[in-house]
Protein backbone atom coordinates (compact mmCIF):
# COMPACT_ATOMS: atom_id res chain seq x y z
CA UNK A 1 0.00 0.00 0.00
CA UNK A 2 2.93 2.26 -0.66
CA UNK A 3 1.94 5.84 -1.26
CA UNK A 4 -1.27 5.85 0.78
CA UNK A 5 -1.21 8.97 2.92
CA UNK A 6 -3.65 9.20 5.80
CA UNK A 7 -4.82 12.22 7.72
CA UNK A 8 -4.70 12.00 11.50
CA UNK A 9 -7.76 14.07 12.37
CA UNK A 10 -8.13 13.23 16.05
CA UNK A 11 -6.14 11.80 18.93
CA UNK A 12 -7.18 10.46 22.31
CA UNK A 13 -4.39 9.77 24.76
CA UNK A 14 -4.17 8.61 28.37
CA UNK A 15 -0.75 8.36 29.94
CA UNK A 16 1.19 8.92 33.13
CA UNK A 17 1.29 12.56 32.02
CA UNK A 18 -2.50 12.71 32.27
CA UNK A 19 -5.24 13.01 29.70
CA UNK A 20 -4.73 14.54 26.26
CA UNK A 21 -1.87 15.83 24.12
CA UNK A 22 -1.32 19.08 26.04
CA UNK A 23 -0.58 17.25 29.30
CA UNK A 24 1.80 14.97 27.41
CA UNK A 25 3.55 17.94 25.80
CA UNK A 26 4.08 19.57 29.19
CA UNK A 27 5.50 16.37 30.65
CA UNK A 28 7.86 15.83 27.70
CA UNK A 29 9.16 19.37 28.07
CA UNK A 30 9.65 18.90 31.79
CA UNK A 31 7.08 21.55 32.65
CA UNK A 32 4.97 18.96 34.42
CA UNK A 33 6.76 16.60 36.79
CA UNK A 34 5.84 12.94 36.46
CA UNK A 35 3.40 11.91 39.17
CA UNK A 36 4.90 9.99 42.07
CA UNK A 37 4.23 6.28 42.08
CA UNK A 38 0.64 5.76 43.19
CA UNK A 39 0.29 4.43 46.72
CA UNK A 40 -2.36 2.04 45.53
CA UNK A 41 -1.51 0.81 42.06
CA UNK A 42 -4.47 -0.48 40.01
CA UNK A 43 -6.12 -3.66 41.22
CA UNK A 44 -5.15 -3.50 44.88
CA UNK A 45 -2.86 -6.53 44.65
CA UNK A 46 0.70 -6.58 45.85
CA UNK A 47 3.18 -5.20 43.30
CA UNK A 48 6.80 -6.30 42.99
CA UNK A 49 9.53 -3.87 44.08
CA UNK A 50 9.54 -1.93 40.82
CA UNK A 51 8.74 1.65 39.97
CA UNK A 52 5.30 1.89 38.39
CA UNK A 53 3.63 4.72 36.56
CA UNK A 54 -0.15 4.59 36.23
CA UNK A 55 -2.31 6.89 34.12
CA UNK A 56 -2.62 10.12 36.08
CA UNK A 57 -6.11 11.20 37.09
CA UNK A 58 -7.88 8.31 35.38
CA UNK A 59 -11.51 8.45 36.52
CA UNK A 60 -13.44 6.30 34.04
CA UNK A 61 -16.78 6.68 35.85
CA UNK A 62 -16.79 10.38 34.96
CA UNK A 63 -16.49 9.56 31.26
CA UNK A 64 -18.31 6.24 31.01
CA UNK A 65 -20.81 6.32 33.89
CA UNK A 66 -20.67 3.97 36.85
CA UNK A 67 -23.13 1.38 35.58
CA UNK A 68 -21.48 -1.77 34.32
CA UNK A 69 -18.00 -0.41 34.99
CA UNK A 70 -16.99 -3.32 37.23
CA UNK A 71 -17.47 -5.73 34.36
CA UNK A 72 -15.13 -3.78 32.10
CA UNK A 73 -11.41 -4.33 32.43
CA UNK A 74 -9.06 -1.41 32.89
CA UNK A 75 -7.93 -2.10 29.31
CA UNK A 76 -11.54 -1.77 28.11
CA UNK A 77 -12.02 1.42 30.12
CA UNK A 78 -8.85 3.08 28.84
CA UNK A 79 -9.62 2.19 25.24
CA UNK A 80 -13.18 3.49 25.55
CA UNK A 81 -12.16 6.75 27.21
CA UNK A 82 -9.35 7.41 24.72
CA UNK A 83 -11.60 6.66 21.73
CA UNK A 84 -14.30 8.91 23.21
CA UNK A 85 -11.76 11.68 23.57
CA UNK A 86 -10.64 11.25 19.94
CA UNK A 87 -14.22 11.20 18.63
CA UNK A 88 -15.00 14.45 20.44
CA UNK A 89 -12.49 16.17 18.18
CA UNK A 90 -14.59 15.42 15.11
CA UNK A 91 -17.52 17.54 14.10
CA UNK A 92 -19.90 14.70 14.92
CA UNK A 93 -20.67 11.51 13.03
CA UNK A 94 -24.13 10.68 11.72
CA UNK A 95 -25.46 7.12 11.54
CA UNK A 96 -24.13 6.60 8.04
CA UNK A 97 -20.67 7.81 9.04
CA UNK A 98 -20.69 5.49 12.08
CA UNK A 99 -21.41 2.55 9.78
CA UNK A 100 -18.23 3.40 7.87
CA UNK A 101 -16.14 4.00 11.01
CA UNK A 102 -14.30 1.22 12.79
CA UNK A 103 -11.87 0.42 15.58
CA UNK A 104 -8.44 -1.20 15.20
CA UNK A 105 -6.50 -1.76 18.40
CA UNK A 106 -3.15 -3.28 19.21
CA UNK A 107 -2.65 -5.12 22.50
CA UNK A 108 -0.25 -7.56 24.09
CA UNK A 109 -2.75 -10.11 25.38
CA UNK A 110 -5.75 -7.99 26.33
CA UNK A 111 -6.21 -7.46 30.05
CA UNK A 112 -3.49 -9.54 31.70
CA UNK A 113 -5.06 -8.85 35.08
CA UNK A 114 -8.49 -10.17 34.10
CA UNK A 115 -6.91 -13.21 32.44
CA UNK A 116 -4.92 -13.88 35.61
CA UNK A 117 -7.90 -13.46 37.94
CA UNK A 118 -10.20 -15.61 35.85
CA UNK A 119 -7.65 -18.39 35.45
CA UNK A 120 -6.78 -18.26 39.15
CA UNK A 121 -10.45 -18.64 40.07
CA UNK A 122 -10.65 -21.90 38.15
CA UNK A 123 -8.03 -23.27 40.55
CA UNK A 124 -8.94 -21.72 43.89
CA UNK A 125 -12.74 -21.88 43.81
CA UNK A 126 -14.48 -24.97 45.15
CA UNK A 127 -15.26 -26.11 41.61
CA UNK A 128 -13.28 -25.05 38.51
CA UNK A 129 -16.41 -23.64 36.86
CA UNK A 130 -17.25 -21.37 39.79
CA UNK A 131 -15.79 -18.38 38.03
CA UNK A 132 -17.56 -15.06 37.59
CA UNK A 133 -19.12 -15.42 34.13
CA UNK A 134 -19.37 -11.66 33.73
CA UNK A 135 -15.60 -11.53 33.83
CA UNK A 136 -15.22 -13.88 30.88
CA UNK A 137 -15.63 -11.32 28.05
CA UNK A 138 -12.80 -9.28 29.54
CA UNK A 139 -10.41 -12.21 29.21
CA UNK A 140 -10.68 -11.96 25.43
CA UNK A 141 -8.14 -9.94 23.53
CA UNK A 142 -10.73 -8.17 21.41
CA UNK A 143 -12.89 -7.11 24.34
CA UNK A 144 -11.64 -3.52 24.26
CA UNK A 145 -12.18 -2.94 20.52
CA UNK A 146 -15.58 -4.64 20.72
CA UNK A 147 -16.81 -2.78 23.79
CA UNK A 148 -15.61 0.52 22.33
CA UNK A 149 -17.46 -0.06 19.07
CA UNK A 150 -20.65 -0.98 20.94
CA UNK A 151 -20.48 2.09 23.16
CA UNK A 152 -20.04 4.57 20.31
CA UNK A 153 -22.12 2.71 17.72
CA UNK A 154 -19.21 2.23 15.32
CA UNK A 155 -20.14 -0.70 13.11
CA UNK A 156 -17.30 -0.55 10.59
CA UNK A 157 -14.15 -2.70 10.59
CA UNK A 158 -13.35 -3.99 14.09
CA UNK A 159 -9.99 -5.65 14.53
CA UNK A 160 -7.55 -6.44 17.28
CA UNK A 161 -3.86 -7.04 16.65
CA UNK A 162 -1.74 -8.82 19.18
CA UNK A 163 1.88 -7.89 19.54
CA UNK A 164 4.53 -6.64 21.86
CA UNK A 165 5.95 -3.14 21.64
CA UNK A 166 5.20 -2.97 17.90
CA UNK A 167 1.44 -3.62 18.40
CA UNK A 168 0.52 0.04 17.88
CA UNK A 169 2.39 0.11 14.57
CA UNK A 170 0.69 -3.11 13.50
CA UNK A 171 -2.66 -1.45 14.18
CA UNK A 172 -1.71 1.66 12.19
CA UNK A 173 -0.51 -0.46 9.30
CA UNK A 174 -3.63 -2.62 9.33
CA UNK A 175 -5.82 0.49 9.45
CA UNK A 176 -3.87 2.02 6.59
CA UNK A 177 -4.44 -1.03 4.41
CA UNK A 178 -8.13 -1.18 5.32
CA UNK A 179 -8.63 2.49 4.45
CA UNK A 180 -6.59 2.22 1.24
CA UNK A 181 -8.86 -0.63 0.16
CA UNK A 182 -11.98 1.35 1.08
CA UNK A 183 -13.05 -1.15 3.75
CA UNK A 184 -13.91 1.86 5.90
CA UNK A 185 -13.94 5.65 5.66
CA UNK A 186 -12.50 6.34 9.08
CA UNK A 187 -10.71 4.19 11.66
CA UNK A 188 -9.78 4.72 15.26
CA UNK A 189 -6.41 3.02 15.43
CA UNK A 190 -4.00 2.74 18.31
CA UNK A 191 -3.01 0.49 21.15
CA UNK A 192 -3.54 0.01 24.85
CA UNK A 193 -1.71 -1.52 27.81
CA UNK A 194 -2.97 -1.83 31.36
CA UNK A 195 -0.73 -1.70 34.43
CA UNK A 196 -1.40 -4.64 36.73
CA UNK A 197 0.36 -6.54 39.46
CA UNK A 198 0.26 -9.60 37.22
CA UNK A 199 2.19 -7.98 34.36
CA UNK A 200 4.49 -6.08 36.74
CA UNK A 201 5.55 -9.38 38.28
CA UNK A 202 6.29 -10.68 34.78
CA UNK A 203 8.58 -7.69 34.17
CA UNK A 204 10.20 -8.23 37.55
CA UNK A 205 10.78 -11.95 37.18
CA UNK A 206 12.08 -11.81 33.59
CA UNK A 207 14.44 -8.93 34.26
CA UNK A 208 13.51 -7.52 30.87
CA UNK A 209 13.05 -3.97 32.08
CA UNK A 210 15.77 -1.38 31.54
CA UNK A 211 17.58 0.04 34.55
CA UNK A 212 15.59 2.73 36.40
CA UNK A 213 12.66 2.37 34.00
CA UNK A 214 9.15 2.33 35.50
CA UNK A 215 6.45 -0.07 34.35
CA UNK A 216 3.81 2.11 32.77
CA UNK A 217 0.47 1.92 31.06
CA UNK A 218 -1.67 3.98 28.76
CA UNK A 219 -3.58 4.20 25.55
CA UNK A 220 -3.32 6.34 22.44
CA UNK A 221 -5.84 6.24 19.61
CA UNK A 222 -5.76 8.16 16.35
CA UNK A 223 -8.65 8.93 14.02
CA UNK A 224 -7.38 8.11 10.54
CA UNK A 225 -8.97 9.10 7.25
CA UNK A 226 -7.81 8.78 3.67
CA UNK A 227 -5.58 11.69 2.78
CA UNK A 228 -7.08 14.87 1.49
CA UNK A 229 -5.52 18.03 0.12
CA UNK A 230 -4.34 18.89 3.63
CA UNK A 231 -7.22 21.20 4.44
CA UNK A 232 -9.81 18.94 6.00
CA UNK A 233 -10.49 15.21 6.08
CA UNK A 234 -13.71 13.54 4.99
CA UNK A 235 -15.22 14.27 8.40
CA UNK A 236 -14.51 17.94 7.79
CA UNK A 237 -11.93 18.08 10.56
CA UNK A 238 -8.54 19.71 10.07
CA UNK A 239 -5.77 17.12 10.40
CA UNK A 240 -3.31 17.16 13.30
CA UNK A 241 -0.73 15.41 11.13
CA UNK A 242 -0.40 13.05 8.20
CA UNK A 243 0.69 9.44 8.37
CA UNK A 244 3.01 9.17 5.37
CA UNK A 245 4.08 5.57 5.74
CA UNK A 246 4.13 2.67 8.15
CA UNK A 247 6.37 -0.36 7.67
CA UNK A 248 6.81 -3.60 9.59
CA UNK A 249 9.35 -6.38 9.41
CA UNK A 250 10.71 -9.43 11.12
CA UNK A 251 14.11 -10.89 11.82
CA UNK A 252 14.76 -14.25 13.43
CA UNK A 253 15.61 -13.41 17.04
CA UNK A 254 17.87 -16.48 17.02
CA UNK A 255 20.13 -14.61 14.59
CA UNK A 256 21.00 -12.17 17.35
CA UNK A 257 20.22 -8.61 18.32
CA UNK A 258 22.44 -7.12 15.63
CA UNK A 259 20.34 -8.79 12.91
CA UNK A 260 17.22 -7.26 14.43
CA UNK A 261 18.88 -3.87 14.43
CA UNK A 262 19.81 -4.22 10.77
CA UNK A 263 16.23 -5.22 9.96
CA UNK A 264 14.95 -2.12 11.75
CA UNK A 265 17.39 0.10 9.85
CA UNK A 266 16.14 -1.39 6.56
CA UNK A 267 12.57 -0.88 7.71
CA UNK A 268 13.28 2.82 8.38
CA UNK A 269 14.90 3.24 4.94
CA UNK A 270 11.88 1.58 3.29
CA UNK A 271 9.46 3.79 5.22
CA UNK A 272 11.31 6.98 4.30
CA UNK A 273 11.35 5.98 0.64
CA UNK A 274 7.68 5.08 0.73
CA UNK A 275 6.97 8.48 2.35
CA UNK A 276 9.09 10.26 -0.27
CA UNK A 277 11.23 11.95 2.38
CA UNK A 278 14.96 11.80 3.07
CA UNK A 279 16.80 11.02 6.28
CA UNK A 280 17.69 14.72 6.51
CA UNK A 281 13.98 15.63 6.50
CA UNK A 282 13.41 13.73 9.76
CA UNK A 283 13.46 16.29 12.56
CA UNK A 284 12.39 14.20 15.53
CA UNK A 285 12.41 10.51 16.48
CA UNK A 286 10.46 8.77 19.22
CA UNK A 287 12.37 5.52 19.83
CA UNK A 288 10.59 2.61 21.44
CA UNK A 289 13.17 0.24 22.88
CA UNK A 290 14.64 2.50 25.57
CA UNK A 291 12.62 0.78 28.29
CA UNK A 292 14.01 -2.68 27.64
CA UNK A 293 17.22 -4.01 29.02
CA UNK A 294 19.80 -4.29 26.24
CA UNK A 295 17.60 -3.12 23.39
CA UNK A 296 18.09 0.64 23.52
CA UNK A 297 21.59 0.32 22.06
CA UNK A 298 20.36 -1.95 19.27
CA UNK A 299 17.69 0.55 18.27
CA UNK A 300 20.09 3.48 18.53
CA UNK A 301 22.59 1.78 16.20
CA UNK A 302 19.80 1.17 13.70
CA UNK A 303 18.75 4.83 13.87
CA UNK A 304 22.33 6.03 13.33
CA UNK A 305 22.70 3.65 10.41
CA UNK A 306 19.52 4.91 8.73
CA UNK A 307 19.60 8.60 9.73
CA UNK A 308 23.29 9.39 10.31
CA UNK A 309 25.13 10.54 13.41
CA UNK A 310 24.07 12.16 15.64
CA UNK A 311 20.84 12.49 13.66
CA UNK A 312 17.61 14.16 14.70
CA UNK A 313 16.37 14.95 18.18
CA UNK A 314 15.19 11.95 20.26
CA UNK A 315 12.11 12.29 22.41
CA UNK A 316 12.64 10.70 25.87
CA UNK A 317 9.23 9.04 25.98
CA UNK A 318 10.18 6.26 28.40
CA UNK A 319 11.62 8.68 30.91
CA UNK A 320 8.22 10.31 31.16
CA UNK A 321 5.78 7.43 30.65
CA UNK A 322 7.74 4.33 31.64
CA UNK A 323 7.75 1.09 29.64
CA UNK A 324 4.23 0.78 28.26
CA UNK A 325 4.70 -2.41 26.22
CA UNK A 326 1.94 -2.77 23.62
CA UNK A 327 0.76 0.83 24.10
CA UNK A 328 4.32 2.01 23.48
CA UNK A 329 4.37 2.76 19.75
CA UNK A 330 1.04 4.62 19.90
CA UNK A 331 2.19 6.67 22.87
CA UNK A 332 5.40 7.45 20.97
CA UNK A 333 3.36 8.75 18.04
CA UNK A 334 1.20 10.76 20.43
CA UNK A 335 4.42 12.14 21.92
CA UNK A 336 5.55 13.36 18.50
CA UNK A 337 2.18 15.07 17.97
CA UNK A 338 2.36 16.55 21.47
CA UNK A 339 5.92 17.78 20.87
CA UNK A 340 4.79 19.53 17.68
CA UNK A 341 2.28 21.58 19.62
CA UNK A 342 5.08 23.78 20.83
CA UNK A 343 8.18 22.81 18.85
CA UNK A 344 10.10 24.87 16.33
CA UNK A 345 7.90 25.19 13.26
CA UNK A 346 10.77 24.18 11.01
CA UNK A 347 10.24 20.58 12.12
CA UNK A 348 8.30 18.79 9.43
CA UNK A 349 8.81 15.03 9.63
CA UNK A 350 8.74 12.70 12.62
CA UNK A 351 9.67 9.05 12.96
CA UNK A 352 8.43 6.41 15.41
CA UNK A 353 10.44 3.20 15.73
CA UNK A 354 9.94 0.03 17.67
CA UNK A 355 11.41 -3.42 18.00
CA UNK A 356 10.65 -6.37 20.21
CA UNK A 357 12.68 -9.33 21.43
CA UNK A 358 10.31 -11.58 19.46
CA UNK A 359 11.88 -10.30 16.23
CA UNK A 360 9.22 -7.78 15.25
CA UNK A 361 10.37 -4.38 14.04
CA UNK A 362 8.36 -1.45 12.74
CA UNK A 363 8.28 2.26 12.14
CA UNK A 364 5.97 5.05 11.05
CA UNK A 365 6.71 8.34 9.31
CA UNK A 366 4.46 11.30 10.08
CA UNK A 367 4.33 14.82 8.76
CA UNK A 368 3.29 17.82 10.77
CA UNK A 369 0.02 19.39 9.65
CA UNK A 370 0.34 22.32 7.31
CA UNK A 371 3.99 21.67 6.43
CA UNK A 372 3.64 19.52 3.31
CA UNK A 373 6.65 19.90 1.04
CA UNK A 374 6.27 21.37 -2.42
CA UNK B 1 -43.93 -28.09 52.61
CA UNK B 2 -44.61 -25.79 49.74
CA UNK B 3 -41.87 -25.87 47.09
CA UNK B 4 -41.69 -22.14 46.64
CA UNK B 5 -41.47 -21.05 50.26
CA UNK B 6 -38.08 -19.86 51.35
CA UNK B 7 -36.93 -18.46 54.65
CA UNK B 8 -36.76 -14.72 55.16
CA UNK B 9 -33.02 -14.99 55.69
CA UNK B 10 -32.48 -16.78 52.38
CA UNK B 11 -34.86 -14.38 50.65
CA UNK B 12 -32.73 -11.46 51.83
CA UNK B 13 -29.52 -13.10 50.67
CA UNK B 14 -31.00 -13.81 47.24
CA UNK B 15 -32.28 -10.24 47.02
CA UNK B 16 -28.86 -8.86 47.93
CA UNK B 17 -27.07 -10.98 45.33
CA UNK B 18 -29.42 -9.87 42.58
CA UNK B 19 -29.17 -6.20 43.54
CA UNK B 20 -25.39 -6.56 43.55
CA UNK B 21 -25.25 -8.17 40.11
CA UNK B 22 -27.69 -5.64 38.65
CA UNK B 23 -25.76 -2.81 40.33
CA UNK B 24 -28.84 -1.23 41.91
CA UNK B 25 -29.65 -0.18 45.47
CA UNK B 26 -31.48 -2.91 47.35
CA UNK B 27 -34.44 -0.57 47.84
CA UNK B 28 -34.92 -0.14 44.09
CA UNK B 29 -35.34 -3.85 43.49
CA UNK B 30 -38.95 -4.79 44.26
CA UNK B 31 -41.19 -7.76 43.48
CA UNK B 32 -42.66 -6.06 40.44
CA UNK B 33 -39.30 -4.99 38.95
CA UNK B 34 -38.32 -6.34 35.55
CA UNK B 35 -34.58 -7.04 35.59
CA UNK B 36 -34.25 -6.40 31.86
CA UNK B 37 -36.63 -3.49 31.37
CA UNK B 38 -35.95 -1.63 34.61
CA UNK B 39 -32.25 -2.36 35.09
CA UNK B 40 -30.92 -3.34 31.65
CA UNK B 41 -30.10 -6.93 32.63
CA UNK B 42 -28.84 -9.27 29.94
CA UNK B 43 -28.45 -13.04 29.68
CA UNK B 44 -24.90 -12.91 31.02
CA UNK B 45 -26.23 -11.35 34.21
CA UNK B 46 -28.67 -14.26 34.60
CA UNK B 47 -25.73 -16.63 34.39
CA UNK B 48 -23.85 -14.51 36.90
CA UNK B 49 -26.81 -14.67 39.30
CA UNK B 50 -26.99 -18.48 39.03
CA UNK B 51 -23.24 -18.64 39.49
CA UNK B 52 -23.43 -16.51 42.64
CA UNK B 53 -26.21 -18.73 44.07
CA UNK B 54 -23.91 -21.72 43.66
CA UNK B 55 -20.79 -19.95 44.90
CA UNK B 56 -22.24 -17.98 47.80
CA UNK B 57 -25.28 -20.02 48.86
CA UNK B 58 -24.44 -23.55 47.73
CA UNK B 59 -27.65 -23.68 45.66
CA UNK B 60 -27.29 -25.40 42.31
CA UNK B 61 -30.02 -24.91 39.74
CA UNK B 62 -29.96 -27.77 37.19
CA UNK B 63 -28.86 -26.94 33.65
CA UNK B 64 -32.32 -27.51 32.15
CA UNK B 65 -33.82 -24.89 34.45
CA UNK B 66 -31.30 -22.16 33.67
CA UNK B 67 -33.62 -19.58 32.17
CA UNK B 68 -33.31 -15.86 31.67
CA UNK B 69 -34.31 -14.45 35.04
CA UNK B 70 -36.45 -11.36 34.94
CA UNK B 71 -38.28 -10.94 38.24
CA UNK B 72 -37.96 -11.75 41.94
CA UNK B 73 -40.97 -14.10 42.30
CA UNK B 74 -39.51 -16.39 39.60
CA UNK B 75 -36.15 -16.36 41.34
CA UNK B 76 -37.61 -17.09 44.80
CA UNK B 77 -39.61 -19.95 43.31
CA UNK B 78 -36.54 -21.47 41.63
CA UNK B 79 -34.43 -21.07 44.75
CA UNK B 80 -37.22 -22.57 46.87
CA UNK B 81 -37.25 -25.69 44.70
CA UNK B 82 -33.50 -26.20 44.73
CA UNK B 83 -32.30 -24.91 48.09
CA UNK B 84 -31.42 -27.54 50.67
CA UNK B 85 -34.49 -28.07 52.89
CA UNK B 86 -32.97 -26.62 56.05
CA UNK B 87 -32.07 -23.40 54.23
CA UNK B 88 -35.43 -23.07 52.55
CA UNK B 89 -37.69 -23.83 55.50
CA UNK B 90 -39.44 -20.99 57.28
Amino acid sequence: MSGTVLDIVGCGVLSAAGSGLDALAEALEGRRAPEPDPADAPGGEEFPPLRVRAVTGFRPAERLGGKGLSRLTRTDQMGMVACGQALEQLDGLDDDARRRTGVVLGTGAGSVRRLGEFTRDTFVQERPYMVNPSHFPGTLMNSCAGQTAIRYGLTGVNSTLSGGPTAGLSALRFARNALANHRADRLLAGSVEELSAQSAWAWHRTGALGRDVAVGEGCAVFVLERGSDGSAGSSGTRPLARLLSCEAGYADPGAGAAALGRRLADCVRDALESASVTAEDVAVVAPGAAGRFGWAAVEERALRSALGTPGPRRLPVHRVLGETHSAGASLQLASVLAHWRSADTAERVGLVTSLGPDGQVGCAVVERAGTAAG
Amino acid sequence: MSGNTISEDLRQKVHAIIADVLEVDAGELVETSSFSEDFGADSLMSIEIFSRFERDLGITVPQEELVDLDDLPTVYELVGRHAPQEAASV
